[in-house]
């Protein structure tokens, strides 16, 4: 099963990055926004 | 002494609480599970609240100073139209497109999957949301680039913004009026899915019987799908009780063979799964789920809401209600057509039949949706009756 | 053929089976009574699957199958049928009404309606009152099946019986109103003459409106 990882929470976006300074508030703000644009297209797909 | 909104947000959560805990509380609690019925009462058209929300929380507003229920059910709708404009439309029939100030949504039974795309669904169904069913629902995602990619752009704009909106209004509802807010979160079952929205429900029911296997595949796929809807979308001011909204309608097309194999499996998991996390669900059960009622005692206990529509009440309350809280069932037919005392005798009968032990939950049958659905005398009637007569003794 | 099977076939929803057998009595050089039979074995499993509907065997999905079985062989069927066409038991026209889309229902009376025998006109689905009446004009049916999901479909059911009225159309018709919210008090509300919330029974009511 191959995905094409169109959904990409920050523990895959930070792979190869290095060391991030703040990564933590960085994150946060990563997946808020993942999450929040994935509800939309959830939302967009079935209503 | 009145009493402030703060003492009437815990007082009205509490007795919500309780009836989902299965448990008695002070008396049996209501919502008023209004749709766009709220625009007719306040005075609006469909269109005013579809792209207004000043008009829309205000209609609501209305609603909850006339009726003074337990709670708000939901104000989220399937609002905004703006975001289906952006887009080009999806599934529902656009505001714009209705001819009638009263007309709201409806669903069109049409299939944006042809049978050969299982596998690929199945595969990556995210991906495949993205690249084949949007474009296929929403005109707009269709284009080429970079006219799809603004429109969904545009889309996510006023989606943010409907989002913000509406979240400031729920804070300011529980601040003044002291009403919780029942609805936190949002998914449909997996099944649904699969035929409301991607295959369609007389090519799905069809698929049951030529490719089975490709069926349950799908619901196992769209299963996780399923339950990071219900966490993205979850929020509002009463979390951690707050239920998440399931639709479950085409259920009641299957026979409980084929309910037991193709349907029930990912919506229990659904249920499971959002409960392990500390969440509730509420399920809407339209239709008649007499064959498949016993089903629900599967469900883990005290999680669960069931809203139920034609489904013999009583003969539930017997079969599981030791197990999920119910709520119904006064049909619109007696809100919108009957006399005052019918409704109350319906709900007399009801609280009689259904309320002892508790877990229970007085409503329609239906949401309401247009003004046919519930005259407001009749509503407020119903809803002074359970204040004096829906009291558990003790 | 042994006719018996191919009707088997539509009331096991075995759908191998009964696309099997239409081949094979389509290869053997059938006549235009053979044909007009095996359509009638096909009516007749349909009737089966109504009945199993009716006691609560069979749910809307196995109609739904049905219909799609029945399709198929009638897109094989159809070519071969002779000049004389098929005996029909009557005519209706049917529709959703103005302000509802929902077709499913619409759509499994009908499949039901046309595998009974009747000739179904299909005037789809948010039907204004003037096509309605357009049709019945055009047509003279014996019925008019008006078909809704929603409450307030219901107003759009009565203003569709009275512009029916209006055009001096009533009289020699029967009308039927469908679905799920319609009731005996409905009905009389709306002007109809009868009512249902079953497709099967829908089905069945229509056969005794023509008396068949």
């Amino acid at each position: 099963m191959t995905e094409k990882k169109l959904y990409i929470p920050w523990a895959e976006k930070k792979k190869g990055l290095g060391h991030i300074v703040g990564e933590e508030k960085i994150a946060k703000a990563w997946d808020r926004n993942e999450n929040l644009f994935f509800y939309y297209i959830m939302w967009l797909g079935t209503f | 002494m009145e009493k402030s909104a703060e003492e009437l947000y815990n007082e009205r959560l509490l007795r919500l609480k309780m009836a989902f805990n299965l448990q008695e509380p002070d008396r049996v609690p209501m919502f008023i599970a209004a749709d766009s019925w709220v625009a007719h009462y306040s005075g609006f058209t469909i269109q005013d609240i579809a792209y207004d929300y000043n008009k829309l929380f205000t209609a609501h507003e209305k609603v909850i100073q006339d009726f003074d229920c337990d709670c708000v059910w939901s104000a989220a709708g399937i609002w905004p139209a703006a975001v289906f404009d952006a887009v080009g439309g999806t599934q529902f029939m656009s505001m714009a497109a209705s001819a009638s100030p009263e007309t709201p949504y409806q669903f069109p039974d049409v299939s944006h999957m042809e049978a050969e795309e299982y596998p690929e669904l199945i595969a990556d169904p995210y991906a495949f949301i993205i690249e084949k069913i949007l474009p296929r629902r929403c005109s707009e995602l269709a284009e080429p680039f970079p006219r799809n990619a603004l429109a969904l752009a545009k889309g996510a704009l006023a989606f943010g913004q409907y989002l913000d909106r509406l979240g400031a209004a729920y804070q300011r509802w529980v601040q003044v009026y002291g009403v919780p807010i029942l609805i936190g979160g949002l998914a449909p079952a997996p099944f649904d899915i699969l035929a409301d929205h991607f295959r369609g429900i007389r090519e799905t029911l069809i698929d049951i019987k030529r490719r089975p296997e490709q069926v349950k595949a799908a619901c196992e796929a769209i299963l996780p799908l399923a339950v990071r809807f219900a966490t993205t979308s979850y929020g509002g001011p009463s979390r951690g009780f707050s239920p998440v909204f399931i639709p479950s309608d085409t259920a009641m097309f299957l026979r409980p063979v084929d309910f037991e194999q193709f349907f029930w499996p990912t919506l229990r998991g659904l249920v499971e799964a959002l409960a392990e996390m500390g969440l509730n669900s509420y399920l809407f059960v339209e239709g008649n789920w007499d064959p498949y009622v016993e089903y629900l005692a599967e469900l883990p206990k005290g999680k669960v809401l069931v809203h139920l529509e034609n489904t013999d009440i009583e003969r539930a309350k017997v079969a599981v209600g030791k197990t999920v809280c119910l709520a119904g069932n006064v049909p619109c037919s007696l809100l919108g057509y009957g006399t005052e005392d019918e409704v109350i005798a319906y709900a007399k009968n009801l609280i009689d039949k259904v309320a002892p032990g508790g877990g229970f939950i007085l409503s329609s049958d239906k949401i309401l949706i247009t003004p046919t659905d519930a005259k407001p005398k009749n509503l407020l009637a119903l809803t002074k009756f359970v204040k004096e007569y829906g009291v558990y003794k003790k | 053929m042994e006719i018996q099977e191919l009707s088997r076939g539509i009331v096991d929803l075995d759908e191998a089976k009964a696309v099997q057998i239409i081949n094979e009595f389509l290869a053997s050089g059938p006549s235009d009574t053979d044909i007009n039979q095996a359509i009638k074995a096909c009516q007749e499993g349909m009737s089966e699957v109504g009945k199993r509907f009716e006691s609560g065997e069979y749910f809307i999905a196995e109609l739904v199958f049905a219909a799609e079985i029945l399709k198929g062989i009638m897109e094989l069927v159809r070519p071969r049928i002779g000049s004389s066409g098929v005996p029909t038991i009557g005519r209706i026209v049917l529709g959703t009404a103005k302000g509802d889309i929902h077709d499913i229902g619409k759509n499994i009376v009908r499949d039901m309606l046309e595998a009974t025998g009747f000739e179904v006109y299909d005037v789809g689905v948010d039907v204004p009152y003037e096509r309605f009446v357009d049709k019945v004009r055009e047509v003279h049916p014996e019925i008019v099946g008006i078909s809704g999901l929603l409450t307030f479909t219901i107003e759009s059911m009565k203003g569709t019986v009275d512009a029916i009225k209006s055009a001096g159309l009533r009289d020699n018709l029967n009308i039927i109103i469908g679905g799920t919210p319609v009731t005996k008090a409905i009905a009389t509300y709306v002007g109809a003459d009868a009512f249902t919330t079953s497709a099967a029974g829908g089905v069945e009511i229509c056969k005794k409106m023509v008396r068949a």
